[in-house]
């Protein structure tokens, strides 16, 4: 019986921590509630705050390691083959329909408003450890049968605290989210994920989409690219999902390199 | 002292109770392993009391010294790559803790006392094992854990982490 229970182990900190330091990421966030010591000792304890991706990791070298729970919850948001055999740093390119349809809480509105409640702690997670250090540059290319135009933005000095000290996945929900909602017509969003190694298959040489971003790539580094493929043809007219951002996103955070006619330039 | 014949010392726990143990498997405890060189050659004649602990938790976590006196010692402290930790125990280890939770929870107090980290590492990962999938009031209930947030502070920590749940 419980009442027979020794007192002592779980009014010891040092233990506390011992136990909680075993729980995976979910279950480290759901003993938060227990009560207030497992709270505290959490809040307090360096090691379990990086193990929630909150704190960047000591060694901004090693290997990237994706956040395991943000992966499963926010999928298309993760390089998609990182754990197969192909390594290939990419996150799949998707259209706000399918967007939605491949985020599971999506059609469950308690859990949807949950999740995009601001409040939500995935927002202070790091997607990755140790953390992308910024959005290096977001890139648009689409057009239809008259124009086609290929723009680059990036961040704002004035809101480079925003990157500090590290991405954190609700800042690059906010952006992804703003960007494929913003005013060019329906699009696909993907990300270019430059920390991880690539290692090109056979079939992906064979691509040229793909060829050119192998290119492109350079080096691995320790950012991410936004990529915002967009047509007026290939999809029809308002396939925009609404509802999926999380409170006001300044519009100013983004740089755009327009051209004179307000258009992304060239 | 001669490969054959090892030396035993006595334990003496806190029920009064002596315990005799060979020495390599005693110093499993860095308690103990301490209090030897500290004390010498009087190690040898003297008992060495336990103040912490009683006979039956003694004996338990000395079957444990028994049976793993031929690990090779510890990796260096890798407490900073706590990603690494997982909860997955070795067989041995996981039938020895087949046991009502007082004497679960006794043993971890008795390992951290004795400062005998792979023990109280078996015995952490088994408490989180039996954390993993409960909810907080399971929780409570199964450790006898006072809830001490306001409704207020509860629901505050709810909202910050039930996006997680799988429901």
């Amino acid at each position: 019986m419980a009442a027979c229970l020794p007192p002592t182990l779980f009014s010891i900190p040092e233990l506390v921590h011992s136990i909680l330091l075993h729980l995976p990421v979910r279950d480290l966030l759901r003993v938060q509630r227990v009560c207030r010591l497992w709270k505290e000792t959490t809040d307090h304890s360096l090691a379990l705050q990086r193990k929630l991706f909150f704190v960047p990791v000591a060694n901004a070298d090693q290997e990237p390691e994706c956040n395991p729970l943000l992966r499963e919850v926010f999928p298309p948001w993760f390089p998609n083959h990182y754990h197969d055999s192909s390594d290939i740093p990419f996150s799949d390119d998707f259209s706000p329909g399918d967007l939605c349809k491949t985020l599971k809480w999506y059609t469950d509105e308690y859990r949807r408003m949950r999740v995009l409640s601001p409040e939500a702690s995935w927002r202070r997670m790091f997607p990755v450890q140790p953390p992308p250090a910024r959005i290096e540059e977001i890139y648009t290319e689409g057009g239809c049968s008259c124009f086609y135009r290929i723009a680059k933005g990036v961040i704002r000095e004035h809101f480079q605290h925003l990157q500090e000290p590290g991405i954190t996945m609700g800042f690059l929900w906010d952006v992804g989210i703003h960007v494929l909602e913003e005013k060019w017509e329906p699009k696909t969003l993907g990300l270019h994920w430059h920390m991880f190694p690539f290692i090109p298959t056979e079939e992906s040489f064979k691509d040229v989409h793909f060829s050119r971003w192998i290119e492109e790539l350079g080096p691995v580094r320790n950012v991410i690219t936004m990529d915002v493929r967009w047509s007026n043809d290939c999809y029809p007219s308002g396939a925009c999902p609404s509802g999926l951002s999380v409170g006001y996103f300044d519009p100013d955070i983004i740089k755009w390199d327009f051209d004179e006619d307000g258009n992304p330039g060239v | 002292m001669a490969a054959s014949e090892s030396t035993r010392i006595t334990l003496v726990s806190n029920d009064g109770a002596e315990v005799h143990v060979e020495r390599n498997v005693a110093e499993r405890s860095m308690l103990i392993k301490n209090m030897m060189e500290d004390l010498g050659e009087a190690a040898m004649t003297q008992s060495v009391p336990i103040p912490n602990v009683n006979e039956s938790v003694l004996k338990k976590v000395i079957e444990w010294c028994e049976h793993h006196k031929n690990d090779p010692p510890a990796a260096a402290d890798d407490d900073s790559d706590s990603r690494k930790k997982t909860t997955d125990i070795e067989e041995w280890d996981q039938k020895f803790m087949q046991v009502d939770q007082e004497m679960l929870f006794e043993i971890i107090l008795a390992s951290n006392y004795l400062d005998i980290k792979p023990l109280l590492d078996v015995g952490c990962k088994t408490v989180a094992n039996m954390i993993k999938g409960k909810s907080p009031e399971e929780i409570r209930k199964t450790f006898n854990i006072t809830n001490d947030f306001t409704p207020e502070e509860e629901e505050q920590i709810r909202r910050e982490n039930e996006w997680a749940e799988d429901r």
